[in-house]
């Protein structure tokens, strides 16, 4: 069975995020254990194995968009949010210097100064 | 049939909402006796609420206005998930309203302890004074009232519900008058950065709009908001600093938005709420006086248990259940409508949404989600020839319009990339980070005049869990309205070719676009801005008006039914601040009525 560590490693190719960043969410053991309980421990094994192949491609899609987004979402379903910590910590809003709408305040006015730049 | 609440009131409120809320306080402020009947759930309540309501937003799938609050079988809501577009053009609607008109309805509301104001964004500008003649255009009605005879109540309205704004800026870029000396209770809320994106590449510049005989100049206005911003001296602010946590629709994390609740908060122990308390019917006796109303108590959210059916009396019955479930309470009730117009001139504020893309980060989906606006659409000549409108700057990119950045993502991940299959990895990071920060949006509020086609009504045949009818609507958008929509797309390819921007707007059928429609051979879509108005429309006759100008039905002495339905016409602004400044109007002449009944001897002691 595929570790955790492939897990990441695959993520991370997946995201365009480095392990380390993609650990510093907090995340990966939830997600890890998401990914596990929907897609099952083989079509895992496929993935880690080679996460940008043709062979696991909506896996793949499912996998980045839960990193990016905090929710599980395949073709065709209505996405799960996995909690709210995976929706503030989803990494679209990282990805632009920006935070996830209703989560961790900021200071009055804080929208006036110019924004972070991304990366 | 006995209840707690049985027995004699002074007052009987129905809907503890916006208007609801305003009245009962005033009311039981003068020691008036006031019972509140508030069909949606109440609990749970205070912090551990509020928190529950945030951790329900944050992990809700689809982050529509009613996703943090609970909601009742027993008291159903609309919601804009009920809409959807077919994609051959036209709609469909699944949800507790009945649609029937050529185009939908596309507001929702919420039926809850605090009611839609739970849920509102808190923008709460006045209306200019040439909005209460907007018949002498030619289109909609003119007021009973003026802007001078609300104007004390508007201030009024402002330091109950808070209002942050610059009464220099009001007065010289809207052109709104105010007594000397003046401030609102609250500092402005600071603009974006966007608005300042904006107001440096737009100020002085002018667009054509195509009704228009000379070019309009631009310049962005901030505006009022329901939202705390640094005190004036002598103001007590409640709750925190609006902080920027950029989700006021539908929750306030922060409490710095102002709701129904905090009124609530003040009122004085002669007002009581019942909640889970449906009012089914307003009783009215051969005199044609309210005596009291019938309502069914429940238990349960998905499934109604523990009903019992209930009556209440009073000397004085005030619907507050908004605009449309009043229409549809008066109509229930067979009250109020000798002119007919119970339940017609339903309007609301469609809005033209047009996005893009500007060549710079600006700072998307952070603050409050407008600002500020662009105001020289909503005035002047022009209105005689196309509905005018309020242009607000959205710092939420394309939430509106599109839906959230979640979206963006599953494209780029089901269709990105150079063969089509999917973007993924660092240039992935790359697109989104670009992207989705130089996200904007214009939100073109299109005025639509009173039309008594536009309507609710109430079918036998379709009725909720209670038993109760649900509203059947009829609703469409005049060619007054479509020219407006023209013209507002007209100043929008304008605004995006001086921004320099990317237009992203298309409009197509299909299910994101249940307002989809064609107009001169071309493609347009609105949304809807959820201010429904009009449905018990004030006016100063009996003949063709429902309420007069307290808001008190011509045919019932002691009914009165407050909201934005009693508004003749819904204007440019957010109708909310207007509604609040009527319902405080009302509330002193309630107060007035008592006593004159209090004197012959009709109140109960
Ligand atoms: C998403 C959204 C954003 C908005 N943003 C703004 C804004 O920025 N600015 C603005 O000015 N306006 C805004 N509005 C409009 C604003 O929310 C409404 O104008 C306002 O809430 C109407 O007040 P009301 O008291 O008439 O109705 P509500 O606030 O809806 O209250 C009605 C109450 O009556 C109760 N009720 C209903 N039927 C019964 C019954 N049969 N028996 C007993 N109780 C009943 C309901 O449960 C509810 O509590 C927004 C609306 C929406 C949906
Ligand atoms: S921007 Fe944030 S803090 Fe301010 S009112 Fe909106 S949700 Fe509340």
């Amino acid at each position: 069975m595929a570790s955790i560590d492939e897990f990441i490693a695959a993520s991370a190719e997946l995201t365009g995020f480095g392990g380390a960043e993609l650990w510093a969410t907090g995340m990966a053991e939830v997600y890890w254990a998401v990914v596990l309980e929907e897609a099952g421990a083989a079509a895992v094994g496929r993935l880690v194995a080679e996460p940008l192949g043709e062979g696991e491609r909506e896996l793949a899609r499912a996998v980045a968009g839960l990193w990016y987004l905090g929710s599980w979402s395949v073709a065709g379903g209505v996405p799960v949010v996995v909690s709210s910590a995976a929706y503030e910590r989803g990494l679209v809003w990282r990805a632009f210097g920006g935070q996830a709408p209703g989560t961790g305040p900021r200071g009055h006015g804080s929208w006036t100064v110019e924004p972070e730049r991304s990366r | 049939m006995s209840a707690p609440e049985a027995g004699r009131w002074d007052v009987i409120v129905v809907g503890a909402g916006f208007a609801g809320s305003l009245v009962a306080q005033r009311l039981g402020d003068q020691g008036w006796r006031v019972l509140v009947l508030e069909a949606g759930q109440g609990e749970p309540e205070g912090a551990a609420g509020h928190r529950a309501a945030v951790e329900a937003y944050r992990s809700a799938a689809v982050k529509v206005p009613n996703a943090p609050y609970r909601t009742t079988a027993a008291a159903p809501s609309p919601s804009v998930l009920d809409l959807s577009g077919r994609a051959e053009g036209g709609y469909r609607s699944d949800g507790y309203v009945v649609q029937r008109g050529p185009l939908p309805y596309a507001s929702g509301y919420l039926r809850a302890n605090g009611g839609t104001g739970l849920a509102w964004t808190g923008l709460a500008p006045r209306m200019h004074p040439e909005d209460f003649r907007a018949g002498d255009f030619g289109h909609g009605r003119n007021w009973p009232i003026d802007y001078a005879e609300l104007e004390p109540y508007y201030r009024a309205a402002e330091r109950e519900i808070g209002v942050a704004a610059d009464v220099a800026e009001q007065r010289e870029a809207v052109g709104l008058p105010f007594p000397d000396g003046y401030a609102f209770p609250m500092r402005a809320i600071p603009r974006s950065h966007l608005d300042q994106v904006l107001a440096d590449a737009l100020d002085g510049k002018c667009v054509q709009d195509p009704a228009e005989e000379v070019p309009t100049p631009l310049r962005v206005v901030g505006t009022p908001h329901a939202r705390n911003g640094l005190p004036n001296p002598g103001y007590q602010l409640e709750g925190n600093l609006c902080s920027g946590h950029a989700s006021c629709v539908p929750i306030c994390p922060a409490q710095a938005k102002y709701t129904p609740l905090r009124t609530q908060a003040r009122w004085s122990a002669s007002v009581t709420l019942v909640t889970r308390a449906v009012v089914s019917r307003v009783r009215i006796d051969g005199n044609g006086r309210a005596t009291g109303v019938e309502y069914r108590t429940y238990e349960g959210d998905d499934h109604p248990t523990g009903i019992a059916e209930r009556r209440a009396d009073a000397a004085l019955v005030v619907l507050a259940a908004h605009a449309i479930e009043n229409a549809k309470l008066l109509l229930a009730s067979g009250a109020a409508n000798s002119s007919d117009q119970v339940g017609r001139n339903l309007m609301d504020h469609p809005v033209l949404l047009t996005w893009g893309l500007m060549p710079q980060q600006v700072g998307a989906y952070r603050g409050p989600g407008s600002t500020s606006g662009l105001e020289g659409f909503r005035f002047g000549a022009a209105r005689a020839r196309r509905a005018p409108f309020r242009v607000e700057i959205g710092n939420w990119g394309w939430t509106w319009a599109l839906g959230p950045p979640d979206l963006r993502v599953a494209e780029l991940l089901r269709s990105g990339g150079a063969a089509g299959r999917g973007l993924f990895g660092p240039e992935l990071r790359r697109t989104l980070g670009d992207r989705i920060g130089r996200e904007i949006a214009f939100q073109f509020e299109m005025e639509q005049e009173a039309d008594p086609a536009n309507r609710v009504t109430i079918d036998p045949r379709h009725r909720d869990a209670l038993g109760n009818p649900r509203p059947v609507l009829h609703y469409d958008l005049s060619e007054y309205v479509k020219r407006g929509i023209v013209a507002a797309k007209a100043v929008s390819d304008q605004l995006f070719a001086l921004l320099g921007a990317q237009d992203h707007t298309r409009f197509e059928p299909g299910p994101a676009w249940p307002g989809y429609f064609e107009y001169q051979g071309r493609p347009y879509a609105y949304r809807a801005a959820g201010h429904g108005a009009g449905t018990h429309i004030m006016g100063d006759s009996p003949a063709d008006s429902v309420v007069d100008a307290w808001q008190r039905c011509w045919d019932h002495p002691n009914l009165y039914a407050v909201g934005c339905g009693s508004m003749p016409t819904v204007a440019t602004s957010n109708p909310s601040l207007t509604m609040a400044a009527l319902a405080l109007r009302s509330a002193e002449r309630i107060h007035h009525d008592l006593q004159g009944l209090a004197r012959e001897g009709a109140l109960s002691p």
